[in-house]
């Protein structure tokens, strides 16, 4: 697949996604499984952004609008499932291996920062990127 | 003011439970990255005193600064940590549950909020929670722009 597909895959899917939490009614946003859905929503949001080199807040902004959710309520929503999703991830974990995930700083949750150079998003990014080139 | 709800909201308070989780948060020593047990921890201890000041008719926030100041965390910290621990909590209550119950329970939930509206001296009571919170609000700000303008 060249990376100009992957990018419209992920539009098309956000453009979908969006069509969807625009019909949701408000006690459904108060449910963990909408909020996990919305962190998945600015991932890939943000994904597209390193993808593009793209604006971050900027697109935060125009996929909230699209979905018709207010933009700070996005960030929260989505930071709060991000917190869930990795309790789920880690909640059956031996206590050791718990406490050695929460310990590491690079295993906390990122997905308000904008992806940077060096980040793990970033060289996830650079890795896919140099997938395509080969 | 409706006493059989705020018995019935009395029962989920455990004094011991505040003492313990009390004296568990100033062994917390790095609240720069908190595990999510450690959020589930501290909004328990959040919850059960803000249900204790509703029950005794007392304000809150004063043990609540406390708390906040024994964690060494800012009051902003302190609440988004207990907001976060929260919605995680809720997400390990629904676990067991399948989606049915969990529509249940924010049917119930609904019916609540409901009741709690037509209530006139339960809203009176929230009401008057909600302008302290206000007021409390401001008073914070005021003393944040003191420690900020030092």
């Amino acid at each position: 697949m060249e990376k100009e597909d992957y990018i419209v895959i992920l539009k098309k899917r956000l453009r979908e996604k969006a069509k969807q939490f625009s019909k949701i009614t408000g006690s459904q946003f108060a449910r963990p499984q909408t909020v996990i859905d919305l962190w998945q929503f600015l991932s890939d949001i943000k994904t597209v952004c390193a993808l593009t080199h793209g604006n971050y807040p900027m697109m935060i902004d125009t996929y909230a609008g699209l979905a018709g959710v207010d933009k700070d309520d996005l960030m929260a929503y989505a930071s709060y499932g991000e917190w869930i999703a990795l309790d789920r991830s880690t909640r059956s974990m031996e206590s050791d291996d718990y406490d050695d995930f929460w310990g590491n700083p690079e295993n906390q949750p990122n997905i308000l920062i904008a992806p940077v150079k060096d980040d793990n998003v970033y060289n996830e990014i650079e890795l896919l990127n140099e997938m395509w080139e080969l | 003011m409706n006493e059989d709800f705020k018995k019935s909201i009395a029962k989920n308070i455990s004094e011991e439970e505040i003492a313990d989780l009390k004296e568990w948060i100033v062994t917390v020593h790095n609240w720069e990255h908190p595990s999510s047990e450690d959020l589930v921890k501290i909004s328990r201890l959040q919850q059960m005193i803000l249900i204790k000041g509703f029950v005794d008719d007392q304000p809150a926030r004063f043990e609540l600064l406390d708390v906040a100041e024994m964690a060494g965390l800012s009051l902003h910290e302190f609440a988004m940590y207990c907001e976060i621990g929260n919605w995680i909590a809720m997400d390990r209550r629904f676990s067991g549950m399948d989606k049915e119950e969990v529509d249940e329970f924010y049917e119930g939930m609904e019916k609540l909020l409901d009741e709690i509206n037509e209530d006139v001296a339960i809203e009176e009571i929230f009401t008057s929670s909600m302008n302290i919170a206000v007021e409390r609000i401001d008073e914070i700000n005021e003393l944040n722009n003191l420690f900020y303008e030092k």
